[in-house]
């Protein structure tokens, strides 16, 4: 069996050095094989970010302090290695992409300016012929042109583009996307997972795909890692969770989605609010709104392995598909 | 040639049962409303020829990509912008032509939500006081009326009593969002209008949040018109839904129905850019591509041509007529009443 790319484990981020300190992160740990895509999902507030982030060292100097475990990039820890050599991870061997590309781009450079300057450090020759080309395989129409455009002047699906296009200038092993499409209407979103997909084959890419949008995850990803108030609760094959959810969180935010195949008197709802930093409640914690909690749920639960590559961390496993939701 | 609708599946299920046919004369309607903006480079149509109505107890859903326009609608139908062409109409009367108390009233009886639940609530207002506003603006309630207006409304969104002398930035973007709507019906409104109220939230917000918007359709007969890039909340918010690609209408028609059979092209490639909720779900037959073209420049005939796998000759000469067919309405070549040709 090949190595992982990137193994995480035991990622703990806390606010501040403490060790009473509350945490973002609670023993996070997961492996990502080259060339996969690991969709990582959860509401807002789970911890997605956070983990994106430490994965290049990008989390705010509190959050840096009070980081412990291990992410291992190809055998080195990324959390103890010298500066030096993360600037070259962060510079050749894994991009990010965010949910938001102006803030990943200078308003005041043209693009033709931003893309250059990526391609240079990605050690590129013939910037100007390299960056048309660039622009080229990330679908952008007249790219001549558009290269002495600013990012103001471009809709919300082509900045995004050109983000990639940034992004994919020193063909990195890793790209992490951060809910990328999730300020992008229905059919560019389409259109965009569509062009990662051709890139990600194109440069024999590994992806880590954040999103809240189980759909975005069927389409895109091979694995898949439900994410709850800092934990990972459930995690296996997209097409195995999909058919045969077991954790009751993951089953509870399946069926709450619409659909436009048939419309439900009412959708299933989860009530409540996740919890916020700090408030993580004991043991499973779910248990505060879980449909199937019992008095156990109140000590951590057990991490079950259901079929290879299915794990879940619950007390109940719901193995039937009717069995709640 | 292949139908556009050819790999669709229709998933029988238990449905929401059929509500009543639409009662009494249209809240408010559009008469082949237009709107064209004056730009560098000419007139910009953001909106031609828009005829729809809403009508008591009903909601309508109206679709389409970013930039069809969808928020010019929204906008003069609150006559926050006038119209270029055409009209809206309150009970029957242009808005241009509304006495002032027909204003007042057609103020009362339309009641935006908005997308953004962090800039439509001011921060410095304890709830009680943003959602009071209105009423208490109209003079025609007393204090004490006004006040159990407020928890009233505030328990019709799911929210506790207490919630009214807190302010907003209390709350998280799901609870501003029912803080929103909770303001939107204390004057008692006959219909909401509703601009991608739930697209900023997160997944289990968003239904918690359909789920009071259908709750307060059924319960109290409220109209809604909701607008929408999701066909999929569309189809579990909406009775009938308007399809509208660079400011025109082309296609009309139920819900059930558009999410299944379209008739349209671009209904068709809005389907299979809609997500999957299920990885195994079959590929669909048309996916979108291309850009959106400049509505400053749109395309000749049928504006959707550029884009189209079925178009013809005729399609890039002759622009479509919005047709009546047995299934609803639709501007294409090549759907006649019989369907698909
Ligand atoms: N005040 C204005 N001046 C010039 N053009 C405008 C103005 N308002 C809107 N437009 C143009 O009209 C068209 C329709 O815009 P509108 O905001 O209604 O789209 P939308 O369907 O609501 O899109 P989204 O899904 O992004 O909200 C767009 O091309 C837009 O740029
Ligand atoms: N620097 C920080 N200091 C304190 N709390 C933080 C910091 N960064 C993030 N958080 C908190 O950590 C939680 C998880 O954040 P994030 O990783 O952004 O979640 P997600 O991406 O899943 O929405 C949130 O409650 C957020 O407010
Ligand atoms: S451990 Fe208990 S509370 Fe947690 S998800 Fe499982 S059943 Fe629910
Ligand atoms: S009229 Fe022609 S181009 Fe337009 S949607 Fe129909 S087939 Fe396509
Ligand atoms: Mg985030
Ligand atoms: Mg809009």
């Amino acid at each position: 069996m090949t190595d992982p790319l990137l193994s995480i484990r035991d990622l703990t981020v806390r606010v501040g050095k403490r060790a009473d300190a509350p945490s973002i992160l609670d023993k996070v740990s997961l492996d990502l094989m080259p060339g996969e895509t690991l969709g990582l999902v959860g509401e807002s507030g789970s911890g997605k970010s956070t983990l994106g982030m430490s994965v290049l060292r990008l989390t705010s100097p509190t959050l840096t302090a009070g980081t412990t475990g291990r992410i291992a990039w190809k055998g080195d820890d990324i959390l103890t290695m010298p500066n030096r050599k993360l600037r070259h991870i962060r510079g050749e061997e894994i991009s990010m992409i965010l949910q938001d590309p102006m803030a990943s781009l200078n308003p005041v450079q043209s693009i033709g300016t931003q893309l250059q300057e990526a391609l240079r450090r990605g050690g590129k020759r013939n910037l100007s012929a390299a960056a048309e080309a660039a622009l080229s395989e990330v679908n952008i129409p007249s790219p001549a042109e558009r290269l002495r455009a600013f990012p103001h002047q471009m809709s919300g699906g082509m900045r995004q583009r050109i983000v990639s296009a940034i992004g994919l200038a020193q063909d990195p092993e890793l790209l992490i996307c951060d809910e990328p499409t999730t300020a992008l209407d229905a059919t560019i979103q389409y259109q965009f997972l569509e062009l990662l997909k051709a890139l990600r084959a194109a440069h024999h890419m590994a992806m880590l795909f954040i999103t809240h949008d189980f759909g975005v995850v069927a389409r895109i990803c091979d694995r898949v890692a439900v994410m709850y108030a800092g934990r990972i609760v459930e995690t296996g094959p997209v097409a195995e969770i999909f058919a045969r959810p077991a954790h009751p969180y993951t089953k509870a935010l399946l069926a709450s989605v619409p659909s436009t195949g048939h419309a439900p008197h009412r959708l299933p709802v989860i009530e409540g609010a996740p919890p916020a930093v700090g408030h993580r409640p004991e043991g499973c914690p779910f248990h505060p709104r879980c449909a199937a909690a019992s008095a156990h749920c109140r000590q951590a639960p057990p991490r079950t392995e259901l079929r290879p590559g299915h794990t879940l961390n619950c007390w109940h496993p719901q193995e039937h598909p009717h069995e709640i939701a | 040639m292949k139908s556009p609708d050819r790999a669709l599946r229709v998933v029988p299920s238990p449905e929401t049962p059929p509500r009543a046919a639409p009662a009494g004369p249209a809240i408010l309607e559009t008469r082949r409303l237009g709107r064209a903006f004056k730009v560098r480079g000419g007139l910009l149509h953001a909106l031609s020829e828009v005829t729809l109505a809403c009508t008591p107890g009903t909601s309508l859903g109206i679709v389409g990509e970013s930039g069809c326009g969808k928020t010019t609608l929204n906008r003069l139908l609150l006559a926050l912008d006038q119209p270029t062409s055409g009209a809206v109409m309150f009970k029957g009367k242009p808005l241009s032509d509304l006495s002032r108390p027909e204003l007042r009233a057609y103020r009362r009886a339309v009641q935006p939500v908005f997308q953004n639940p962090y800039s439509s609530l001011s921060p410095r207002m304890k709830v009680r006081r943003i959602i009071a506003e209105p009423l208490s603006a109209s003079g025609e309630m007393t204090r004490a009326e006004i006040d159990a207006r407020v928890i009233e409304v505030l328990e019709q969104v799911g929210l506790s009593a207490d919630v009214a002398e807190r302010l907003p930035s209390e709350f998280s973007g799901g609870q501003r969002q029912r803080i929103a709507i909770a303001r939107a019906l204390a004057s008692r409104p006959e219909l909401l209008l509703l601009d991608e109220p739930v697209s900023s939230q997160d997944i289990s917000i968003q239904a918690q949040i359909l789920n009071i918007l259908k709750d307060l359709q059924e319960d109290y007969g409220l109209a809604t018109l909701f607008v929408s890039h999701d066909l999929a909340t569309v189809r579990f918010m909406c009775d009938e839904v308007v399809v509208i690609y660079l400011g025109r209408v082309v296609e009309r028609g139920p819900a059930a129905r558009i999410c299944t059979r379209p008739d349209h092209p671009y209904t068709a490639a809005l389907l299979a850019a809609a997500l999957p909720a299920d990885p195994a779900a079959p590929p669909t037959a048309t996916p979108p591509m291309g850009e959106l073209p400049s509505p400053l420049n749109p395309p000749s005939g049928c504006a959707y041509h550029t884009r189209c796998p079925f178009a013809q000759e005729v399609c890039k000469r002759d622009r479509p007529a919005l047709k009546e067919t047995p299934r609803g309405q639709v501007a294409c070549h090549r759907v006649t009443a019989e369907g698909w040709t």
